[in-house]
């Protein structure tokens, strides 16, 4: 299997990038999810990729897993837009360049890609750690320049076909890409929940939901941090959106 | 699109004259939206090892929770309750109900066969289930249901009924908890009455 896995790198296209970032984790206060009592979350040492998953990596996988072929997908796991961008099932075309972000991708397709590469997605907690740092400081929490940086991003319509990754923020991880690019799918990315009512009528949130003491957000001037809420919140795994791309991460627990 | 059309049809004679209970064999008679496509293991409140797929052949009305919720999960399955005595006798011979837990750890086989008695949930409709958290998180994330841990002992979860066609596609979900049970009544007698 890894023979033919290098015998194909060799040939082709592009071996999903090796390029990972040692992240030494910590304990952070999400903005959602935790309950009064128990505001911050312990994050572990991990690996995160530096770039999100690019087209030519992803072509790589569907050749060897035809399952997840556009022509050949289950529509249970990727709804009808999946890799839209895409000219055939094995011809990326001129709208989804070899080096820029794979988007169109499920919640599905982006966890099968992760096992492929014997990564797995990072967690909410895991990215939200790192979506912190600016290029100075692995957290700007509360740098209102920061935020206002990530807000031009969030309003600025994107052009299609994306650039290639490795052009936009940088971070103090020498982490590419984690604003300014592509929303990115979290292994748990249903795990927080948000409702368009959620400050008015508290009667029925609690009727949706079941929040065993959970809360509402900290850190109120953090708007890019609520708009990533918000649009996971908004997702179903089966979800290929033009937006919508993805990293891996790995465990660190291995090489101690 | 044509053969999906060919394929209810055939289902259709099929199931005139062949007992509507019966599961469906072969993978390659599901529809592509199926959740039947997902070939993750479960195992049931007798931990019998099982798929999704065991479930076909009759319509489904699904709910996940977990067994020591206090708050909400005790009014879902109250809501399902309401939706199994609020369906008419032939049509509740043709759908199963499940419990979906989120709660892997505490919530063994054991732990649900004892909800199922507490709860009076008939052995020959429901079925309660429980799996591995990548498992049950896949289930989740393909209903759209929200759920996290937030202590050892407590999840925030968002409550949601879903129905399935025999065949497993998604048929309705509803948002919430002390609903009128008359709607997703109706849908599931126009489901299974011909």
């Amino acid at each position: 299997m890894n023979l033919i896995k290098i015998g194909f790198a060799i040939l082709s296209i592009q071996f999903p990038s090796e390029k990972m970032i040692k992240i030494f984790g910590g304990s952070y206060e999400p903005m959602y999810g935790q309950t009064k009592k128990e505001i911050s979350v312990k994050v572990n040492n991990f690996l995160l990729d530096a770039y999100p998953v690019t087209n030519g990596e992803f072509l790589a996988f569907v050749n060897a897993n035809p399952e997840w072929q556009k022509s050949k997908v289950k529509r249970v796991f990727a709804d009808a837009s999946y890799l839209a961008n895409w000219q055939s099932d094995l011809t990326l075309g001129e709208r989804a360049p070899l080096k820029s972000p794979v988007t169109n991708v499920s919640w599905f397709a982006a966890k099968a890609f992760a096992k492929w590469a014997g990564k797995r997605l990072p967690s909410t907690d895991e990215w939200e750690f790192v979506g912190r740092a600016n290029n100075k400081s692995i957290n700007a929490t509360g740098d209102s320049l920061f935020y206002t940086f990530l807000l031009s991003w969030y309003e600025r319509p994107a052009h299609y076909p994306l650039p290639a990754v490795g052009n936009t923020f940088k971070n103090v991880y020498g982490i590419y890409d984690m604003h300014g690019l592509v929303w990115e799918w979290t292994d748990d990315f249903n795990s927080i929940m948000l409702s368009s009512e959620g400050r008015k009528d508290k009667e029925l949130d609690k009727n949706l939901f079941c929040s065993g003491g959970a809360v509402g957000a900290k850190e109120l001037m953090n708007y890019a941090g609520f708009m990533r809420y918000a649009f996971r919140s908004s997702l179903k795994a089966s979800y290929c959106l033009q937006s919508l791309g993805f990293r891996c991460a790995k465990d660190l627990s291995i090489e101690k | 699109m044509k053969r999906s059309l060919i394929f209810f049809l055939i289902l259709g004679i099929v199931s005139c004259r062949q007992k509507k209970s019966e599961t469906i064999q072969n993978h390659s008679d599901l529809p592509e939206t199926s959740l039947y496509w997902m070939a993750n293991q479960w195992k049931d409140q007798d931990g019998k090892d099982m798929k999704l797929k065991d479930l076909s052949g009759k319509a489904v009305v699904l709910a996940m929770m977990f067994t020591s919720c206090k708050a909400s999960c005790p009014r879902l399955v109250a809501d399902v309750q309401s939706i199994e005595q609020g369906l008419d006798p032939q049509v509740l011979s043709r759908v199963t109900f499940i419990l979906c837990s989120i709660d892997p750890e505490y919530d063994t086989p054991k732990r649900l066969k004892a909800y199922a008695a507490e709860h009076h949930l008939r052995d020959d409709h429901w079925t309660l289930l429980t799996a591995d958290e990548e498992t049950v998180r896949e289930l989740s994330a393909l209903l759209g249901v929200k759920y996290k841990k937030t202590s050892p002992i407590e999840f925030s979860h968002s409550n949601i009924i879903s129905v399935f066609t025999p065949e497993g596609d998604l048929y309705f979900q509803q948002e919430g908890i002390n609903s009128d049970p008359q709607p997703i009544v109706k849908k599931i007698n126009g489901l299974l009455t011909p």
